[in-house]
């Protein structure tokens, strides 16, 4: 067993209930990698988020994260390492945009959140690094899901983890703010953190991530380098639905579903 | 570069609302209000009490209204108000409903069956019926949190309150015909919320509690915060959601059920008060709480004061649940209907 893996696990089962949703994946994710997890709807990616940060019990098969088996991790000690950025956010939250990114802090702080100046300097920087620091008075249920989604993903990036885990993390967002988001991340993967991105979009997986993880219909189809893996057939196979390749002029690969002739 | 910096520090407080020197300011205001309060409430009644009369010659009329009657009854008004608002505060923030609310919740309910069943049985004597509210009161709120908990929605627990409330109350009636006429006179009135008269060992015993489960609630409101955000969120920020859970849902058991166990059926203070406070001071809760237990006890011990003023329109004291339901339904049906809208 390397320590040195944010995450790792082997014959892992996860699913809610006695239905496993994905089954016997091994998989290793080292520092300084960004996985992305494609798949169709219903595949188990966000369930499988969910199994790693210890939210829906694994139905086997083992989780280490950072050499640790999930299950010797208490709370506080896991949120400094890993942070999450979910899928939905329900908007009832009278929070302004800064104190919802200040909570990311909270596991770093003292039993009562109290801000030091450090934790207000990260809060802020992460917010201008995303462009959004004219959120940070705003009450967070009167914003757009586009901007509340920004916050979120402001809060995990503040939470300064090793190990980031991005349900959708594109959701909601236009393109120029789906690319910055991804960037940002990639930036911080550079810098040695690890990343899993659960996309819907094969360009973004192609364009940021090094790895990609295909699920579909409770097993894995595929896993590997982006590079490798990410092809118009493979993906094809992966969406059941006929795709087109193309490439850019700067060697990029495009994907896009054949139109009718 | 000064006024930039200065700017820069305003732009930071008006985004971050929490500071402990707000707090002070905030929460040293409405210790004066209650301060107040108390004065007023000591001093207004059918009978006017001349405070140096009293002061100086406590064997007086005057010092015997003051001492035994308006104080401890003032002090009971405070202690039940500042519980209800609290507790309140708390539940609409683990529930993630702004309507949740230990009398909606089915506490009262459960604490109210209790009494009425000790006071069918003649239980008066050795705290009978303050006994069984609290543990009519604790069961009540464990089932009704149980069955809330099973669905995550945050109605589930407000509705099973909802329809435990109608079978308490169904249960009251089916004994109250059953009762003689002055059993039933001590029932009514224990029912309709009043603060009457405390033994002073009583009130310490009870301010006592009091102390420690707010000051439980107030030491997790931190943690309240992140769980008022979905309990995996709060999970996946490093808050033992289950314990949590746990230690806040036991302090406003006890806390709620022994405010029931003294002033009976007082509705609504945890819907108004926390209410008013949010629009005020937005929904921090480490600020939220303790200014909810103040402005609770503020509230209540001037509601009460308000229905002592009453008695020269009525010639009849009216219990003061009477006055916070009057407030406190038209506000709930108020803040349903625009729910969709709230901040």
């Amino acid at each position: 067993m390397t320590t040195s893996a944010a995450l790792e696990t082997s014959a892992l089962s996860v699913g809610y209930g006695p239905c496993a949703v994905v089954s016997e994946l091994s998989l290793t994710v080292a520092p300084g990698a960004l996985w992305a997890v494609l798949g169709p709807n219903g595949a188990g990616k966000s369930t499988l988020l969910r199994t790693v940060l210890g939210f829906v019990p694994p139905l086997g098969g083992a989780l280490h994260l950072f050499g640790t088996p999930l299950e010797r991790w208490e709370r506080r000690g896991l949120a400094r390492r890993v942070a999450w950025v979910p899928q939905t956010f329900d908007g009832e939250s009278g929070f302004t945009g800064l104190e919802l990114v200040l909570m990311g802090r909270s596991p770093h702080q003292g039993g009562w959140g109290l801000p030091g100046p450090r934790d207000l300097a990260i809060a802020r920087a992460v917010m201008a690094e995303l462009r959004i620091a004219h959120l940070a008075g705003r009450v967070v249920s009167r914003l757009s899901g586009g901007e509340r989604r920004l916050l979120l993903v402001a809060r995990a990036l503040a939470q300064e983890p090793d190990l980031l885990l991005l349900d959708e993390p594109t959701a909601f967002l236009d393109l120029q703010h789906q690319a910055q988001v991804l960037e940002r991340v990639r930036a911080r993967v550079r810098g040695g953190l690890a990343a899993i991105a659960v996309l819907h979009d094969p360009n973004l997986a192609a364009a940021f991530a090094d790895a990609v993880l295909l699920l579909r219909d409770g097993r894995v189809l595929g896993q590997g380098p982006a590079t490798e893996l990410l092809d118009s057939d493979r993906l094809g196979r992966l969406y059941g639905l006929g795709l087109a390749e193309a490439r850019t002029d700067s060697g990029h690969r495009l994907f896009a579903p054949r139109g009718r002739p | 570069m000064t006024t930039v910096a200065l700017e820069d520090a305003a732009r930071v407080a008006a985004s971050v609302r929490f500071t402990p020197a707000r707090a002070a300011l905030v929460l040293g205001g409405l210790l004066l209000l209650v301060v107040a309060a108390l004065g007023v409430s000591v001093l207004l009644g059918e009978y006017p009490v001349h405070l140096v009369r009293a002061l100086s010659e406590p064997g007086t009329p005057d010092g015997r209204v003051l001492f035994g009657l308006r104080i401890p009854r003032a002090l009971l008004g405070a202690m039940v108000g500042a519980s209800l608002a609290a507790s309140g505060s708390a539940l609409q923030s683990l529930l993630r409903n702004p309507l949740a609310d230990p009398f909606v919740l089915g506490v009262s309910g459960g604490a109210a069956l209790g009494a009425t069943l000790a006071l069918a049985l003649g239980l008066q004597a050795l705290a009978g019926p303050s006994l069984f509210a609290f543990v009519g009161a604790v069961a009540a709120m464990t089932l009704v949190l149980a069955a809330g908990r099973a669905r995550s929605s945050p109605y589930a627990a407000l509705l099973t309150g909802v329809v435990f409330n109608a079978f308490a109350a169904a249960v009251i009636t089916c004994v109250k015909t059953l009762l003689t006429p002055d059993r039933l006179g001590e029932v009514l009135y224990w029912l309709a919320g009043n603060l009457g008269y405390e033994r002073p060992r009583t009130l310490l015993v009870g301010g006592a509690l009091q102390l420690v489960a707010l000051g439980v609630l107030w030491a997790e409101s931190a943690r309240l915060n992140l769980l008022s955000l979905g309990d995996d969120e709060a999970a996946s920020l490093g808050v033992p959601v289950r314990r949590t859970r746990a230690i806040v849902l036991v302090a406003t058991s006890l806390s709620v059920a022994a405010a029931v166990a003294l002033a009976g059926l007082v509705g609504f203070v945890g819907l108004i008060v926390p209410h008013v406070l949010r629009l005020w001071l937005g929904p921090d809760q480490r600020l939220l709480i303790p200014a909810s237990a103040l402005g609770g006890a503020a509230f209540l011990v001037l509601a009460d004061a308000g229905t002592r003023m009453l008695f020269g329109v009525f010639h009849a004291e009216p219990p003061v649940g009477v006055v916070t339901a009057v407030l406190g339904g038209p506000l709930f049906v108020w803040l349903l209907s625009r729910r969709e809208h709230t901040p």
